[in-house]
């Protein structure tokens, strides 16, 4: 097994927190994933949790994940993934163009496929389906992948079974890695480069027009699962046209909203934001106890009043002269604990070190520096959050 | 909770940062021009907290692409100087730029492709006369309608396609559930409480 210990992957967590995704579809990754998932065990569900639904960075994990089947399939499939990058690339510009126009239907196959393949989810079966299929798919195969004329006779038994024996079929393969295959492989075996190296399937096409377009048939429906489970309501819907659809919907939906709280926050507070840190930790992070008072405290330290003492620091607040209605809430809060004041201070002492920062791509690493740096207390969550707002207070003075 | 933690927290500090800046600029804004600001600081905000927490080394399309847009106008050069840093504003307005020609080009190709593609339909058309091939075309008209809506709403998506599009419509759907939620929390932080 591979052990992809706790990288972060994706995929990983997206599979073991949904068990009902159908692993016939992603091929040989989630086998293997799944292995590396429970070796890595330290991650735990939450972290599982977390990286289930809000990856930013799910490009590069996308990446990744090709790169990784192109280690796991060590055969080549085709000479023709082979050939140099110019090549290559016109090659899957052009199967990209022919799959463009088939993607739609080819990927709502996928989706009736899927529901086939949930029951027949074991590899004997699939070995006996790609035998059928396989006298079936290849006079198809022999025709040019983009003629879109003919991928639509292809449609109905033949193409999801051979997708669900193809990918079964990967499986065991992956399982096994050698180059050169079990005699389902019709291409000679080369050493895996940079593309993305997928196993002929028995009985496909084994030009490079269709591995490509398969690839990228399973990379978007990928993503279009992921999706599903993202967005709420579209488990019930089966189908690219509807789930996009509901996509759309609840995209719209959010950028309403945010339109709709940026205007609530316009009105409510007439910004003066210096009292929502104390209270958004109170809402938002519950180990938030002890440092409240100490951003307060350094809240108002950074907009220029002396540093002399606890009292003294709300004192000065409240006469500030900012209408805020919710003056007072802060202060309740930083008066109910009045412990870490000393602390507060040495912090922020020691966080005027820090001067201009370039914004774009580093500022934050600076914050979570002085966050690795002060880690006097227990509390990591309320240090590091601590952290990096005395950092962003220190960048506004400039 | 959606996003891993430590985007959230990036994301919340430099929403505070940038709405205290927008703050600072706008003592005596109409409401529409707070409102804007308000909204302009908690893009930039997301955007930089996702190239930031992100684990991508590079920054997504969509945060360049949304940052860029907001860049794009004049009136809030002051604002992004002041939240980004006077570097970090340029590179924004260089995006702006280079996204215009970029989109250009890809007008032209997209064109051409439209063509080529018309060419094929039409050929499909001659041979495969059934109901269900007919229907399938139907479907695939649809996504492709949906997908040009997709395209328009997604920042920066007029440039991508497929593969790429779902991707950036995966990362901005979770970095705005997590924009909503920031914000929603920082509405029920300011408001007063009773009693």
């Amino acid at each position: 097994m591979e052990g992809r210990a706790g990288g972060g992957d994706y995929i990983t967590s997206l599979l073991s927190s949904s068990p009902r995704l159908d692993f016939g579809v992603l091929g040989a990754v989630p086998a293997a994933m799944l292995d590396g998932a429970a070796a890595s065990g330290g991650d735990g569900g939450e972290d599982c949790l977390e990286r289930f639904c809000g990856d930013p960075g799910f490009a590069e994990r996308a990446a990744r994940l090709s790169s990784f089947s192109g280690h796991r399939f060590a055969a080549a499939a085709t000479g023709l993934f082979g050939l140099p990058p110019p090549a290559s690339n016109g090659e899957f510009a052009g199967s990209r163009e022919a799959s463009s126009v088939s993607d739609p239907a080819s990927a709502m196959r996928d989706a009736n496929a899927k529901k086939r393949k949930a029951p027949a989810a074991a590899k004997g079966k699939g070995k006996e389906s790609s035998a059928q299929a396989g006298e079936q798919k290849d006079p198809d195969a022999k025709r040019c992948k983009t003629d879109g004329a003919e991928r639509k006779k292809e449609e109905g038994d033949v193409k999801p079974k051979s997708e669900q024996a193809g990918s079964d079929s990967s499986v065991e393969d992956g399982g096994q890695q050698k180059p050169s295959g079990k005699g389902r492989n019709a291409k000679p075996v080369e050493p895996p480069k940079d593309y993305v190296h997928v196993r002929a399937r028995r009985g496909q096409a084994t030009d490079s027009h269709s591995l490509a377009e398969r690839v990228r048939r399973e990379r978007i429906s990928q993503r279009m699962k992921v999706l599903q489970d993202l967005v709420p309501g579209c488990n019930k819907v089966i189908g690219k046209a509807l789930m996009l659809d509901e996509i759309i919907n609840y995209v719209q939906s959010l950028q309403r909203q945010v339109e709709f709280l940026s205007m609530k926050l316009a009105t409510v507070n007439p910004l003066d934001f210096s009292n929502l840190p104390t209270l958004l930790q109170k809402d938002m992070f519950q180990a938030c106890g002890p440092s409240s008072s100490s951003v307060f405290s350094l809240e108002s330290s950074s907009s220029g009043f002396p540093f002399s003492d606890q009292g003294d620091v709300f004192q000065s607040f409240v006469p500030n002269g900012l209408e805020n209605q919710c003056g007072l809430n802060p202060l309740d809060l930083a008066l109910s604990q009045a412990t870490n004041a000393q602390y507060a201070f040495q912090d922020g002492t020691a966080s005027t070190n820090l001067q201009q920062r370039n914004f774009w791509e580093e500022d934050l690493q600076s914050v979570f520096h002085i966050d690795n740096g002060q880690s006097q207390e227990n509390g990591v969550s309320a240090q590091s959050f601590h952290g990096q707002l005395q950092a962003g207070h220190m960048k506004m003075e400039f | 909770m959606y996003a891993p933690r430590k985007f959230k927290k990036a994301f919340m500090a430099q929403l505070l940062v940038s709405l205290r800046a927008a703050g600072q600029a706008s003592k005596s804004m109409g409401l529409r021009e707070r409102r804007d600001a308000v909204r302009l600081s908690s893009d930039v905000a997301m955007a930089l907290a996702s190239a930031r927490a992100g684990e991508a080394p590079r920054s997504t399309a969509w945060a360049r692409a949304l940052v860029a847009r907001h860049a794009a106008e004049r009136r809030n050069e002051a604002l992004m100087r002041r939240i980004m840093g006077g570097a970090g504003y340029e590179m924004a307005a260089a995006a702006a730029r280079s996204r215009k020609e970029a989109r250009s080009r890809r007008i032209v190709r997209r064109s051409r492709r439209v063509c080529s593609g018309a060419e094929r339909k039409r050929r499909s058309s001659l041979t495969a006369a059934s109901g269900r091939c007919s229907a399938m075309a139907a479907a695939r008209r649809m996504v492709k309608a949906r997908l040009q809506v997709l395209r328009s709403l997604v920042p920066g998506g007029e440039a991508l396609r497929g593969l790429s599009l779902l991707s950036e419509t995966l990362d901005y759907v979770v970095c705005l559930k997590t924009q909503v939620e920031l914000m929603q929390c920082l509405c029920k932080g300011s408001r007063p409480k009773l009693g």
